[in-house]
């Protein structure tokens, strides 16, 4: 269970703030006065349960974020995930499931450091935001309050701040982010305190040469990697002992990208999962991906 | 675990370098190689004196050939063991660095010996491969130390005055120096060849700043080294630079920004680093030392297509644009920053339109008639779109 609130941090973070472009946004600007739309779907299997309860889990979640260049410098920006969360525990023969709006996180990302030659650059950005109570996180059914990683929403206000870094030239792009969420009490519950470290690397496949004029599409050849550390979940003052852990994500993809509009597919697939107790673990997820600049 | 993962995920960077060839030179003549009357058995190091005269330090054949301006053998000198670098001064003396000799030797301009410093070892005054040479304004004598990984400076007559750098990677420090040249500012510039990159040191010795590093090399940016082995600097203050391993002479402007580049062409030994060592004439010419092709290569700075095409393979130039003013933008590198700035652009008053070419790192205004915008507007609205407008030009006819 513990997967599916990673998957749900996830998706919170799956805004403008991260580092690598298909699971995340990198530190380049939004133009001043420009407003990027990015809408994701993500499809999470968890099937791979180590306990004898049996579960199974699966999550498709659809993110829309919104960015919008304030200054050249500050992007404003707003995560709106939709998810439908189902949780078979085929031991018991029993489905639990939820779905709608989950919870909102709002950002601000600010430029920190830019470094332009001919053909390259390289930019830092500092973000802080605020996950918000909007999902719902009391829900129930005929066998009770729903548990906590079915929820759409965790109840609390969580602040989150990280740095994000990009290296771009003609030819590719790298990418490095780094975040720390704080979660907070809401219910008398409170999931652990989340690290993210990605790593994204983008080759341009095609054109192999930029000889013609204009802007030509780009064909990126896409690899990433991404770390997630949780620290374990608390109850009533009470740790969890099989909440929380490690994972290491690697995601291939490829993105076509061009001057108004992005659309990408990537596969994010567990390479380390060092997940405390009997948590479930991550088959795989796939992301699709589609980014609009006005 | 969390540091695991980040080592897991470190691991994940790489790609190879690639290179967007521009021709920056043109090649005008190749003085040796093959088909030629001079004969060289690995040239490594190259020096001009103001007259225009060149001397080439011919590693294998255990001299040093003084040439003309225009190519012609003069006269060959000395008994090495294996020269690699040569540099002369104002007053005609001419030093050369014996690699295997670990010493430096200096002749009159008609090759007799006059004396010489030097020996194995790691003390002051001693060296572990002498590869490079450059001398300051006061005739002082910098000896890029190989295997000791620093530089040693000498008074003219070989009086050991201090050392610049020690082993590393970090700032002021060296890994296996090959190339000195001083700038028009009089610092000394470092070929610092296995960090992947040039560093500048003021006289003294102080570290001002680097072009490249070991990690660029990685990114597929033109103006990434890999392996410079030699660096000369022109009379307007361009920096030319012998990137060795990607067998490429580069051409940068004084402030260190990539202007282009030229790929030696006619290869006939693909595996070997070259060019090796380069140097500037008083007309504008850069000799570049293709060692792996036993022979000198006769660069003109300056883009000349057809002939440029003609002697290394190369995209095509892009047509001549058609508009009113030509803008340079920095960092702009992919499709999507293209759009901001276009958008920017066209929103100024008097635009027509704002096309980018992303190839060439530029856009072009196309102006309503009888319009004017300002510089200071075009800079505007390209900073809006996060980025620098580093060049703005009429290009209207």
């Amino acid at each position: 269970m513990k997967a599916a609130r990673i998957l749900g941090v996830m998706l919170i973070l799956a805004g403008p703030l991260h580092a690598a472009p298909i699971s995340f946004n990198t530190a380049l600007p939004v133009h001043e006065g420009g407003l990027l739309f990015r809408g994701q779907a993500i499809w999470m299997r968890m099937h791979d349960d180590s306990s004898p309860l049996g579960r199974e889990m699966d999550v498709v979640a659809v993110p829309s974020v919104l960015v919008y260049g304030a200054t050249s410098k500050l992007a404003l920006m707003g995560v709106f995930p939709y998810m439908d969360k189902r949780l078979n525990i085929r031991s018991m023969g029993a489905i639990r499931e939820a779905s709608g709006l989950g919870d909102i996180m709002t950002l601000a990302r600010q430029e920190v450091f830019a470094r332009n030659r001919a053909g390259r650059t390289a930019r830092g950005a500092l973000f802080a935001g605020v996950k918000w109570p909007t999902g719902r996180s009391k829900e129930s059914d005929a066998l009770g309050p729903l548990p906590k990683t079915v929820q759409l929403g965790s109840g609390s206000y969580d602040p989150i701040v990280g740095t994000v870094w990009t290296l771009q030239s003609l030819s590719g792009q790298l990418d490095a982010d780094l975040s720390y969420q704080r979660n907070t009490w809401a219910n008398d519950f409170k999931f652990g305190d989340v690290i993210t470290q990605d790593l994204s690397f983008q080759y341009r496949l095609w054109p192999r040469t930029l000889a013609d004029e204009g802007v030509p599409g780009y064909l990126y050849g896409v690899l990433e990697a991404g770390n997630v550390y949780r620290a374990k979940d608390e109850a009533g003052g009470i740790k969890d002992a099989d909440s929380g852990g490690y994972q290491l994500f690697l995601t291939p993809g490829v993105q076509w990208v061009t001057k108004r509009a992005v659309v990408e597919a990537a596969a994010r697939l567990p390479a380390v999962q060092e997940l405390n107790g009997q948590a479930l673990k991550t088959d795989y997820q796939l992301i699709g991906s589609v980014r609009l600049w006005f | 675990m969390f540091i695991k993962g980040l080592l897991a995920a470190g691991l994940l960077v790489g790609g190879a370098a690639v290179s967007r060839a521009e021709p920056a030179y043109r090649l005008e003549a190749a003085w040796g190689g093959p088909d030629g009357e001079l004969v060289f058995q690995e040239p490594m190091g190259i020096a001009v004196d103001r007259q225009g005269d060149a001397y080439v330090a011919d590693s294998r054949g255990r001299r040093v050939v003084k040439l003309s301006g225009d190519g012609k053998f003069l006269l060959q000198f000395g008994e090495f063991e294996k020269p690699v670098d040569v540099a002369v001064s104002s007053g005609g003396v001419v030093y050369v660095a014996d690699f295997d000799a670990d010493k430096i030797e200096a002749f009159s301009p008609e090759g007799k010996r006059l004396y010489g410093w030097g020996g194995p070892g790691e003390a002051d005054g001693r060296f572990r491969g002498a590869t490079g040479l450059a001398l300051d304004a006061s005739g002082n004598v910098y000896v890029a130390d190989f295997y000791n990984n620093r530089v040693q400076v000498f008074d003219p007559k070989g009086s050991w005055l201090r050392t610049i750098g020690k082993k590393g990677h970090g700032a002021g420090e060296l890994n296996y120096p090959t190339g000195l040249a001083f700038d028009l500012s009089g610092n000394l510039i470092v070929a610092d060849a296995y960090n992947h990159r040039l560093q500048t040191f003021s006289p003294e010795g102080k570290a001002l700043g680097a072009i490249g590093s070991r990690w660029k090399r990685f990114f597929g940016s033109a103006g990434a080294f890999r392996v410079p082995s030699g660096v000369a600097v022109d009379a307007q203050g361009d920096l030319h630079v012998a990137d060795s391993a990607q067998k490429r002479v580069v051409l940068l402007d004084r402030d260190g920004s990539y202007r282009g580049d030229w790929k030696v062409t006619g290869d006939a030994n693909p595996g070997a680093y070259s060019p090796t060592k380069i140097a500037a004439t008083p007309d504008g010419k850069v000799l570049a030392v293709d060692t792996a092709n036993d022979r000198i290569l006769v660069l003109r700075p300056g883009a000349n297509p057809q002939a440029a095409r003609a002697a290394a393979p190369s995209p095509e130039k892009p047509k001549p644009v058609r508009g009113d003013i030509l803008v340079r933008v920095s960092g702009m590198a992919c499709p999507f920053c293209a759009y901001g700035i276009e958008k920017h652009l066209k929103a100024l008053p008097g635009v027509k339109s704002a096309r980018v070419n992303l190839g060439e790192g530029t856009a072009v205004l196309v102006l309503e008639p009888g319009r004017r915008v300002s510089d200071e507007e075009i800079r505007r609205a390209v900073q809006k779109a996060g980025f620098k407008a580093s060049e703005i030009k009429g290009i209207s006819p």
